[in-house]
């Protein structure tokens, strides 16, 4: 009889409105997973979204902390309108500036988490983005305390009307009052102890967060050595909050604490806008989603042989003859506002300006006007592109004519203005051979010198191009922002065999665990990884210049390989077995594991722009994240729950407006234990659960 | 009216025009176009310099009647433009640069120092002298080829190298078409003016910004779109005729586009082609249509078709719509949607509200009759069928749960069994109960839901796909009900069950659906093995769609014993490979991906051919790309649906004798139109590739290669 009961009850209300109905099941915390389960009337219904925020030692953040965490198996709700900051401690007011600046996007991201929040405003955080007279802080020492009359004098009854920005569309600020979570006041305090805004490699990114409820009053207290610390910080803190779907609130959990730093100091993306533009907010989005898993180098690949899409005040002729169109270049104003956005985002910039190879958009000019040719091998004297080069357009800097390096300078000096970098990535890929050798000025420039055309004279050659050109920039340096920029230098053997190792990094971008990787540490190089077999992005679709050959012979890196690239693995099986001890240094006293910055994941765009970015990154990136800011041993000890985390992580990337490629059917994440492969299951029969 | 030619003028005199652009409907500024740039250029490299334009705050707008026509000198325009310019750092940073002026934050456009030239098919680009006639890349690709930038390509056409400018206002439509016809048609219309709309590169949400100081020639120029129809057709069937002929012919100030169809569908496609043969002028701020074409075209495949599984992941109705957009912009005619398998039930049913209840991942995450009534108009309106799979007797399975407590019994069994390697191919598991007869009248409910809300059903796909019968053979409740129907338990006694199955479901909705039979299509499967098909499938009943790969020997056996089929071979049309495997590390198991060439060149007359001699085109009804959703949802769905998608219409709407190669050119351009409509579809290319036809191909090196030459 009662079955019948209740299904009557839910074919009527059905009728009436179907989806306020509650859903029939339950989620329970097994295993550090999570268990869909049909409810049983008598127990109490817990949410996928409380359980996923409590379940497991890690909840789901993403990167994993590496300090304590402890986190209760409880959530308490809240309405962000109920949400202020109530100290800002800092012991500078540009630290302060930020740290406001970091809270109101902070606030943002949650009324993201709606799921009624309109799609298509889900915007980068500009001016126009944010009101400045934002409820948060005008309230800031406030009247709730004390207040009698609650509803009347919430701000946002007021502020409603004239909300601006995302505020407009947030479903949290049109809700009715709900007495269970406006009850609950949720306040923020940050303590910052350094003045430094200024973000370095050494910059100490650590940061201590404890969450408290007492009663109706929950407290996030932030403390940090850097701004950088505190907003990471944020960034934890907004991975303990969800939607509640039954108050159609946010939930957070009810008490936490963690203890948090990155194992590694560069946490990098490159994008290439060189062989595709993206415009500006595309470049925004990214940052943001960069700051959602804590990375903290933008590798900016800005020009390539393709396209010249800097516009240069100093020489306004590479972006006319070098852009796109007019519509796709990047003006010094964007390039200024870019670099502050990611700035907040806890994010430095590193402009690229490749050479000697990658040349040829924007550099046609010279003969044009006197200065000779300063680029070669661009196919016009009759020479199809793949005898010149590795991919079209061809075009190599010329190296023997000195107005190449006079531009260079101009094009420094312009760069260092807009970008004010910590360093600067002067290429050094795919320099061919082959256009040199096909060049008559190159020929008779060698013939004149008495030297040979072998590929040792090219070497010294493109050792002269490197030479001038890091002087270029040194200089430049020191006239525009009075110190030495660090300079990066992809791996080749040129690299290995012709840079100093006090002056530049080395991106490594061999296959993993090849041998040429540990000459480079064996050298006492400083390196970034960049494996190109594991954390390369764009090898995932059909060759684009005309001929059906893959691009990529292997099969494509998935979120697993980008997160099971260990690049301290990787030295102590190339037989640096030290990487992962404190114990038996190098010959120079350095340990490797000190040589090891930390890594980089590349996207090459000649199948991508704006349309494709997000899907190939993310959560693609987000796994290397996680290897970079944790460093898990692996295999995993307990319970392995990068993969569930991944999912919710994923899921949180899409609330806020990233286009992230899903890793699953939703089913795998309403069980989390259902999805798993043969291997997996055979693990798990032989292996004791612990 | 024709191309913008190089104006002669003296050296040192300047035409200046003013314009003002709108931005999103609200924000008004000043636009200033003048013949800035090339000031200190020699006279022969002085590009035509239509468009340097310089964008000013508002409080430069006064100044604008002023501007207007006047001829001033080059120092005049420096001044001015410093006076405009005021404390902008950047209008003022760019003064002392001979390569353009530009200040204010939005708009920003230097002048362009290329142009473009039509030769032998391909748009070659070059330094714009003023002098060589060379035109806009967009123009150029309009009238280049025989095809210009038609995509999918016709069968015949005949395009004039000339164009004329107009403004979308100006495009109006004399229908010559039967009553029934006619409500369709004008939202066809609607749909086609909205299509214009969007080539306008500030193209936002329904509108654009259609506001410059445009010749008068171009602002008074009228469209008319004359479109007869005979038939009253307003389904699409698999005998529907989609030919289409389209004459468009410019006298004076008037163009007139000629569409004559035999129905509704056919002059749908005739419009499609029409936006196709019209781009946006880049200089003028005007759109420009080709002068004269004559196109004659007609599929060469009846079935066109794309999957969407919106099971294992859900995808929103906004995500459908725009999938829909896309598949007509590509003459695509039949979305095929897999709604539900085992890993949900987003579908909600008058009459049967636990499914959703149970079944669907999140109370939000459902598709209401409405919406479906809704998705059905809006595909029909587009040239397309939906055909809507309800896959069974195998992934069923959320959704089914609620039988038992309900006093139905088990509908489905072996429902998330564990471990499900087991029972089932993915996790996680469930099949229809076919000892329970209750099973049946659940079936029938369904099928009398979709039936009302697909109305009218042409054909019907009862799925059919990876029955594991280990399953159904480790259910006691199963293996007893077979017993006591004195079956054994092997293989065949299974397959005899399934076949009895299948052939109740085709019963059932033929009943509800009024008792007209309905074309019904099943996945290659077991059942339509060779030693089974005839056994348990009419030929006259069902299509078969195959989805192993192109090589497989079934193919000849099922065209043998004269089935008609559908070609899905997932080693050419399934759009999710080449991505991660989503249970373990490594790619999934139709990996690698595979790119539009081979979507391209993937022909089932080739196919049919190989295996058996003869093409059979009477029985392939054509094709159909797949997206399964385990690693897709709409947050990322465009770019693995497209541009690669286009290239399976191609190959289904034209059946072209040649592969890619030569439709590489106006594939590109395709790609942009459909980025432009609002698609996020992936590039295929750097744009130079774009910019530069032919020149991103690899030949055999011709000269021999330095050896180590790379380091």
């Amino acid at each position: 009889m009662r079955v019948l009961v209740v299904t009557t009850l839910v074919v009527a209300a059905a009728a009436e409105n179907f989806y306020r109905l509650p859903s029939p099941y339950t989620y329970s915390c097994k295993e550090s997973r999570c268990v869909k389960e049909e409810r049983s009337h008598a127990r109490e219904q817990r949410s996928l979204e409380q359980c996923q925020l409590t379940c497991g030692k890690y909840g789901s953040l993403w990167p994993q902390p590496t300090g304590d965490v402890q986190l209760s198996p409880e959530t308490v709700h809240f309405t962000p309108r109920n949400m202020k900051v109530t100290k800002i401690a800092a012991s500078g007011q540009k630290v302060s500036e930020m740290l406001e600046e970091a809270t109101r996007y902070f606030t943002r991201n949650l009324h993201f988490l709606h799921p009624e929040f309109p799609e298509e405003e889900k915007k980068p955080f500009t001016e126009q983005e944010h009101p400045v007279d934002n409820y948060l802080f005008n309230n800031q020492y406030d009247k709730f305390d004390q207040q009698q009359n609650f509803d009347e004098q919430r701000p946002n009854f007021v502020k409603r009307k004239s909300a601006k920005g995302y505020m407009k569309y947030s479903p949290f600020l049109k809700e009715r009052n709900n007495p269970i979570t406006d009850r609950q006041n949720f306040n923020i305090e940050i303590t910052v102890t350094s003045p430094d805004e200024k973000f370095t490699i050494n910059t100490d990114e650590s940061y201590n967060l404890v969450v408290q409820t007492v009663d109706d009053q929950t407290t996030a207290t932030i403390l940090a050595t850097t701004y950088y610390g505190a907003r990471h910080a944020l960034e934890s803190l907004s991975q303990l909050i969800a939607y509640d779907d039954t108050n159609e609130s946010l939930q957070i959990v009810k008490t936490a604490k963690i203890q948090d730093e990155p194992k590694f100091k560069y946490r990098g993306f490159m994008l290439d806008t060189g062989r595709n533009f993206y415009p500006k907010e595309d470049l925004m989005r990214l940052m943001d989603a960069m700051s959602y898993n804590k990375m903290n180098y933008f590798h900016w690949h800005i020009t390539d042989a393709a396209s010249f899409p800097l516009y240069s005040n100093r020489r306004p002729e590479m972006a006319y003859y070098g852009s796109y169109s007019p519509r796709k270049v990047y003006y010094p104003e964007d390039i200024t506002e870019i670099v502050q956005y990611a700035k907040l985002r806890g994010i430095s910039v590193i402009p690229e300006l490749d050479g000697p190879a990658h040349t040829s958009a924007g550099w046609q000019w010279g003969e044009k006007e006197g200065k000779g040719n300063l680029v070669l091998c661009t196919g016009k004297q009759d020479e199809p592109w793949f005898n010149l080069g590795k991919e079209p357009p061809s075009g190599q800097l010329n190296p023997v004519n000195p107005e190449v390096y006079n531009v260079l300078g101009e094009l420094y000096s312009d760069m260092l203005q807009y970008f004010d970098p910590e360093m600067v990535h002067m290429g050094g890929d795919d320099v061919s051979f082959k256009c040199w050798q096909n060049s008559v000025e190159i020929s008779e420039h060698l013939a004149a010198n008495g030297r040979e055309s072998t590929s040792r004279e090219y070497f010294e050659l493109w050792n002269t191009y490197q030479n001038k050109a890091f002087s270029q920039l040194q200089e430049a340096a020191g006239q525009l922002v009075g110190r030495k920029v660090t300079p990066i230098i992809h791996s080749s053997s040129f690299a290995r065999n012709y840079v100093d190792k006090n002056s530049y990094i080395i991106q490594v971008n061999e296959d993993v665990n090849s041998t040429e990787i540990a000459e480079y540490i064996k050298q006492d190089f400083k390196v970034i990884f960049s494996n190109q077999d594991q954390w390369r992005l764009d090898c995932s679709t059909s060759t684009w210049f005309g001929d059906k050959a893959k691009n990529c012979a292997r099969e494509i890196p998935t979120w697993q390989h980008f997160y099971e690239n260990s690049p301290l693995d990787m030295l102590y099986n190339l037989g640096l077995t030290n990487a992962r001890t404190d114990a038996g240094q190098q010959a120079s006293g350095v340990n490797p594991r000190d040589l090891v910055l930390g890594g980089e994941a590349t996207l090459w765009s000649s199948e991508t722009d704006g349309n494709g970015l997000q899907a190939k990154t993310w959560p693609r990136v987000s796994a290397m994240a996680e290897r970079l800011w944790t460093d898990p041993i692996l295999p995993v000890q307990g319970h392995d729950t990068a993969q569930k985390r991944l999912n919710t992580h994923r899921q949180r990337m899409v609330f806020r407006g990233i286009h992230a490629d899903p890793i699953q059917p939703e089913y795998c994440m309403h069980d989390e234990s259902a999805c798993y492969s043969q291997e997996q299951y055979l693990a798990r029969s032989t292996i004791p659960a612990q | 009216m024709t191309t913008p030619q190089h104006h002669a003028r003296a050296p040192h005199r300047m035409r200046l025009r003013v314009s003002s652009m709108v931005f999103g409907g609200a924000v008004s500024m000043a636009t200033l176009v003048l013949l800035y740039q090339g000031l200190s250029l020699p006279p022969d490299t002085r590009p035509p310099g239509e468009q340097l334009i310089v964008s000013l705050e508002s409080r430069l707008q006064r100044l604008e009647s002023d501007l207007q026509a006047k001829q001033l000198t080059i120092t005049e325009i420096k001044n001015l433009v410093r006076q405009l310019a005021g404390s902008n750092s950047r209008a003022n940073s760019l003064l002392g640069s001979q390569y353009g002026v530009l200040t204010a934050s939005k708009f920003v456009r230097l002048p362009s120092p290329w142009g473009y030239r039509c030769e032998s098919g391909r748009c070659i680009k070059e330094v714009n002298d003023g002098i060589a006639g060379l035109v806009t890349l967009n123009q150029c690709k309009l009238t280049c080829g025989p095809f210009g930038v038609l995509w999918p390509q016709p069968q015949t056409a005949k395009l004039g190298t000339d164009v004329v400018e107009f403004l979308p206002t100006n495009v109006f439509l004399t229908p010559l078409i039967t009553e029934e016809v006619l409500p369709l048609l004008r939202e066809a219309f609607d749909i086609f003016k909205g299509n214009l709309e969007k080539h306008h590169p500030h193209y936002s949400s329904g509108s654009a910004p259609w506001s410059s100081h445009w010749s008068p020639s171009s602002a008074v120029h009228g469209v008319e779109v004359k479109v007869q129809v005979q038939g009253v057709e307003t389904f699409l069937t698999l005998h529907t005729n989609e030919s289409y002929e389209l004459h468009i012919h410019t006298d004076g100030d008037k163009t007139t586009a000629t569409i004559i169809a035999p129905n509704f569908f056919g002059a749908r496609h005739a419009l499609e082609t029409l936006t196709q043969l019209v781009e946006y002028h880049e200089n003028r701020g005007t759109l420009m249509i080709v002068r004269t074409a004559s196109v004659y075209d007609a599929p060469a495949f009846k079935y066109r078709g794309l999957l969407l599984d919106t099971s294992r992941n859900f995808f929103s109705v906004a995500a459908i719509e725009r999938t829909l957009d896309t598949m007509a912009a590509n003459k695509l005619n039949t979305f095929h949607w897999h709604i539900t398998d085992t890993h949900s039930f987003p579908l909600y049913l008058e009459s049967l509200p636990n499914m959703a209840f149970y079944g669907a991942y999140t109370p939000s995450q459902i598709y209401h009759p409405h919406e479906v009534r809704h998705l059905v108009q809006y595909a029909r309106v587009r040239g397309i069928r939906i055909v809507p799979e309800l896959d069974a007797p195998a992934h069923v399975g959320n959704g089914w749960q609620w039988g038992e407590t309900h006093g139905l019994g088990k509908l489905a069994v072996c429902v998330n069994k564990e471990p499900w390697l087991s029972y089932c191919f993915q996790p996680p598991c469930g099949q229809l109960n076919l000892a329970n007869p209750n099973m049946y009248t659940v079936m029938a409910k369904i099928y009398k839901e979709l039936a009302q809300v697909f109305s009218p059903v042409d054909l019907f796909h009862f799925g059919g796909d990876e029955v594991n019968l280990n399953c159904w053979n480790t259910t006691e409740e199963i293996t007893s009900w077979m017993t006591a129907n004195n079956n054994s338990l092997d293989v065949d006694a299974y397959y005899d069950q399934w076949g009895v199955f299948q052939e109740k479901a085709y019963q059932l909705l033929t009943t509800v659906n009024k008792a007209v039979q309905v074309t019904g299509i099943l996945w290659s499967s077991g059942l339509t093995g060779k030693e089974r098909v005839e056994r348990y499938l009419s030929n006259s009943k069902y299509i078969i769609q195959i989805w192993t790969k192109g090589s497989d020997p079934v193919i000849a056996e099922l065209l043998r014993k004269n089935y008609r089929v559908i070609f899905s071979n997932y080693d050419s049309w399934y759009l999710a490979c080449g991505a991660a495997d989503w249970m373990s590390k490594g790619n999934n198991w139709c990996s690698p991906y595979q790119g539009w060439h081979v979507m391209y060149d993937n022909s089932p007359h080739d196919i049919a051919r190989n295996l058996t001699g003869s093409p059979h085109s009477d029985l392939v009804l054509g094709g159909e790309a797949a997206l399964w959703s385990e690693q897709i949802d709409e947050a990322s769905m465009d770019a693995k649906l497209w541009p690669r998608g286009a290239a399976l219409a191609e190959r289904l709407w034209t059946n072209p004798r040649t592969n890619w190669q030569p439709a590489e050119t106006r594939f590109i351009h395709h790609r942009q139109r459909l980025v432009k409509r609002g698609v996020q579809a992936d590039r295929i290319q750097p744009e130079w590739c774009y910019q530069n036809d032919g020149a991103c191909r690899r030949q055999q090196p011709l000269l021999p290669v330095l050896e180590n030459c790379l380091p």
